[in-house]
């Protein structure tokens, strides 16, 4: 409701007093509006943590009466299913539910994520019937008051429900209600009607439904700072990568830590291929606490990826069965619980909690206070262009006889690009951008094939090994499921043979004049002024040439005093700190140095 | 989606009362329902209160000039919907048969409509024409109410010879598909020797016919007045429970409830 609008009285009595007041007008008349009972209602609405229900156009809730509960599914074609759902507890994956139409519903959006219990709401419904002439009803409204919304005047929403066949009706009613100052929620049909529900919820409750905690934040501008701007985006990151601690901490699934670690690997993109901007010692201390983290979270990773991967794998077994490979399963569940104890250690860990809460002190003040230099538009055209050459070189140099070394160099630096054209979504030509991420997932999807083969048939030759070396001669693994696992490298020998072959055509598919053209676009010809905070500053600007010694105290906006690793100031540059890598080169060092390609 | 025509040569025989109140029925059991008031009475029409006018007429629909779902009104009953009756439908045979396939007419009228319904009940005109012969390839089940008389079996014989005969060829020489036929004893008298005996009899000795009977009772007259349904209106009625077991039945055998 807007302000400047009278507040109407609450309840029943003062929607009818309103509409029955209205009299006719454009052929539509009210003769009575009828009240019905009123009703309690408790739900809670369900959904994964990245919102895969929503974003498949899907409502999930619980309703509860007493000790029994149903689950309601609404929308996306599939009207309405439901089950009951006793004895069911959340958070839960889908093979916990009740078998039945409901689950198999579910089981594609959802896959491997957990359902979590996101908001719970509970309240009374009035439901009012808008008459015409004919005394038939031609408008359905419903004055919902939830409990506890710190509405005192217990005003609540009213839902507005167009009967079909009667638009001109609907139309009159909204107007006239809105008139009066009521909130009025125009629903459609039948289908949208939950939808629209569980989404007003989920807002009353403080979420933005299909929003995921790393999205880069709306408000970056080209314009903006970019330290700022940088800090913002971090701060996305590790939005994301706490949001994941919980659910990784009680297993809820997979995926948790799965976020978490793209969390990881997002923020040490951006810490290398722009970290530049920020204060250099508090960037060196987050890449090595993000090195850690990731060093961390690999072991439990892996041997996720195995058992997700085997089902898969035994399928295509050819000379040997899928239960052959059970003790191979049966090895991998064991290490996993002793990896993911030594895991959960780490993240309920002072280092860990020390590194969130000085890493986010960090981003916040750098993103609060700004800095005037380099707008994070030039930088990003600046650094996409570095990193389209960084892939695109090395890439018209791999031949048939290039070693798998220089493969997987490779699509690291093609990683580079993807996560430099996504940390700077915000401020890039969407279609530039979208167009040239899907060329260069084509590449990656090679490479990557290329690599995984490779690593896994690795993994799977060292667990036979170590398979042999655990188990001893008192209980030894079964000859079978040994030449099984063998079976398996051979089929990740073909696999990887595919990629290989398949790279000569989508590398030079990337490089063709088409794709050239949203390079070009999306970097246009910068002058990069250097950022403020590129590395530790002097309080007074340094004269040119002035060393900064290893062990000077440096105040640093939005650090306090750091100690300097030393360098020398240059004109117009920041310190390149002695033994800080490529990295800590002055953006402006090549600028303008010609478009890629 | 599902299509259940009520259909019954004569009048008079609790063909609407049976077609507004399983649609009800199916309704408060969460299938998405609509009901075609097909008679240009419009007896149904009258009961959901909506105004008995097609924009465009029998001609506009048969033609497709105008889609059968704008026609479409909602009722007071919270997921029925209603096609309403025109006066004009008196004309449909003409229109029908002014058509290249006429017995098609109706099912291919109603076929857009199964991404929005799970059920459409047609009710139909009390007559044997070229309408009837639409709505026999239009549903998936025929439900005949049957008034206890002696002569009930004769008026069922009639129509299961009507049904072979358009399996032969209908009016356009095209085979006609033939729905599963359900027949119910309706406007039953308990205080009546004959309507008793009949009710007893002849679903034993007929499979087509239900065992579940529907009585004639105040209630179900107190409809019209009402301007509702009998199960919403009077929801503990023994004409609800019995109206209440044949939508099971009907329900059944179409396996609208199975997955529920």
């Amino acid at each position: 409701m807007s302000a400047g609008r009278p507040i109407p009285p609450a309840g029943v009595d003062a929607v009818r007093r309103v509409l029955l007041g209205a009299g006719t007008a454009g052929g539509v008349r009210i003769t009575d509006v009828r009240t019905g009972a009123s009703r309690r209602w408790r739900r809670t609405w369900l959904d994964s943590a990245d919102w895969r229900l929503h974003r498949n156009g899907l409502a999930l809730e619980l309703h509860r009466t007493g000790a029994t509960g149903r689950l309601v599914v609404h929308g996306a074609g599939a009207g309405e299913l439901a089950c009951p759902a006793d004895g069911v507890t959340f958070p839960c994956r889908v093979a916990g539910l009740p078998a039945g139409e409901l689950r198999d519903r579910l089981a594609a959006p959802l896959a491997l994520r957990a359902l979590l219990p996101l908001t719970d709401l509970s309240g009374t419904a009035d439901d009012l019937a808008v008459l015409d002439e004919r005394e038939k009803t031609v408008v359905r409204l419903t004055l919902e008051t939830v409990e506890a919304s710190g509405d005192p005047a217990g005003r609540g929403a009213l839902r507005l429900d167009e009967v079909r066949g009667y638009p001109e009706h609907a139309r009159r009613v909204t107007a006239t209600l809105r008139a009066a100052g009521f909130d009025v929620r125009v629903v459609g049909d039948r289908l949208a009607r939950p939808l629209a529900e569980a989404e007003s919820a989920l807002r009353a409750a403080g979420l933005d439904p299909g929003r995921l905690p790393g999205d880069l934040p709306r408000r970056i501008a080209p314009d903006t700072p970019a330290d700022r701007a940088v800090a913002m985006v971090l701060s996305a990151f590790l939005d994301e990568l706490e949001a994941a601690v919980p659910g990784t901490i009680a297993d809820l699934d997979p995926e948790f830590l799965h976020d978490l670690r793209v969390a990881v690997r997002r923020s040490r993109a951006a810490l290398a291929l722009a970290g530049d901007v920020l204060p250099a010692v508090a960037v060196e201390a987050a890449a090595r606490e993000l090195t850690w983290l990731g060093d961390l979270t690999t072991p439990l990773r892996d041997l996720d990826v195995h058992l997700l991967d085997l089902p898969e794998l035994a399928t295509r077994l050819t000379a040997f069965a899928p239960a052959d490979l059970d003790p191979l399963a049966a090895h991998l569940t064991r290490h996993r619980e002793r990896e993911r104890r030594l895991l959960v250690r780490g993240l309920r860990s002072p280092r860990f909690a020390r590194f969130v809460a000085e890493w986010r002190a960090v981003l916040e003040r750098v993103a609060a206070e700004g800095a005037e230099g380099t707008a994070v538009g030039e930088l990003a055209a600046d650094r996409v262009r570095r990193a389209d050459r960084r892939f695109v070189r090395p890439g018209r140099r791999i031949t048939d006889s290039s070693s798998p070394r220089h493969l997987h160099r490779l699509r690291k630096r093609g990683k580079e690009l993807r996560y430099v054209l996504e940390l700077f979504a915000p401020v890039l030509d969407r279609g530039h951008q979208r167009a040239l991420v899907r060329e260069l997932k084509a590449v990656q999807d090679v490479l990557g094939v290329f690599q995984d083969s490779e690593v896994q048939q690795e993994t799977i030759s060292g667990l036979a090994e170590r398979m042999i070396a655990e188990n001893g001669s008192d209980a030894p693994v079964p000859v079978g499921t040994l030449l099984a696992m063998g079976e398996l490298v051979t089929h990740l020998r073909q696999d990887q043979d595919t990629a290989r072959a398949a790279f000569g055509a989508r590398f030079a598919a990337f490089v063709r004049p088409r794709v050239r053209r949203h390079v070009t676009a999306l970097t246009p010809p910068t002058r990069i002024t250097p950022p403020v905070r590129a590395v530790p500053l002097t309080r007074a600007a340094p004269p040119a040439g002035v060393t900064v010694s290893v062990g000077d105290a440096v105040p640093v906006r939005g650090v306090g005093d750091v100690v300097s690793t030393g360098g020398v100031v240059v004109p117009g540059d920041p310190v390149a700190p002695a033994g800080s890598g490529s990295r800590s080169r002055p953006v402006g060092a090549r600028a303008g140095a010609g478009s890629a390609g | 989606m599902k299509v259940v025509a009520t259909y019954a040569i004569k009048g008079g025989v609790g063909k609407t009362t049976a077609a507004v109140n399983l649609a009800a029925l199916a309704a408060a059991d969460g299938l998405r329902t609509v009901l075609w008031d097909l008679d240009p009475q419009g007896s149904a029409t009258f009961l959901f209160r909506v105004r008995p006018r097609v924009r465009g007429g029998a001609r506009g629909l048969v033609r497709g000039r105008r889609p059968l779902d704008e026609a479409v009104k909602g009722t007071d009953v919270i997921g029925l919907d209603l096609v309403p009756a025109d006066f004009r439908y008196r004309t449909l045979d003409l229109e029908l048969d002014a058509m290249r396939k006429p017995t098609r007419a109706l099912r291919r009228l109603v076929e857009p409509l199964a991404d929005e319904y799970d059920l459409v009940v047609l009710d139909c005109p009390p007559s044997v024409s070229l309408v009837s012969e639409s709505v026999v390839h239009a549903a998936d089940l025929l439900l005949v109410p049957l008034i206890p008389a002696t002569m009930a079996t004769r008026s069922l014989d009639q129509l299961v010879e009507f049904l072979d005969a358009l399996g032969a060829g209908g009016h356009d020489g095209a085979a006609v598909r033939r729905p599963e036929v359900l027949a119910f004893l309706s406007m039953v008298d308990r205080r009546k020797r004959l309507h008793r005996e009949l009710a007893e009899t002849l679903p034993k000795e007929l499979d087509t016919i239900s065992e579940v009977v529907i009585p004639a009772l105040s209630v179900v007259e107190r409809m019209a007045d009402e301007r509702s349904p009998v199960t919403v209106f009077a929801p503990r009625s023994p004409a609800t429970a019995a109206y209440t077991r044949l939508w099971t039945e009907v329900a059944c055998r179409l396996g609208l409830l199975e997955a529920r």
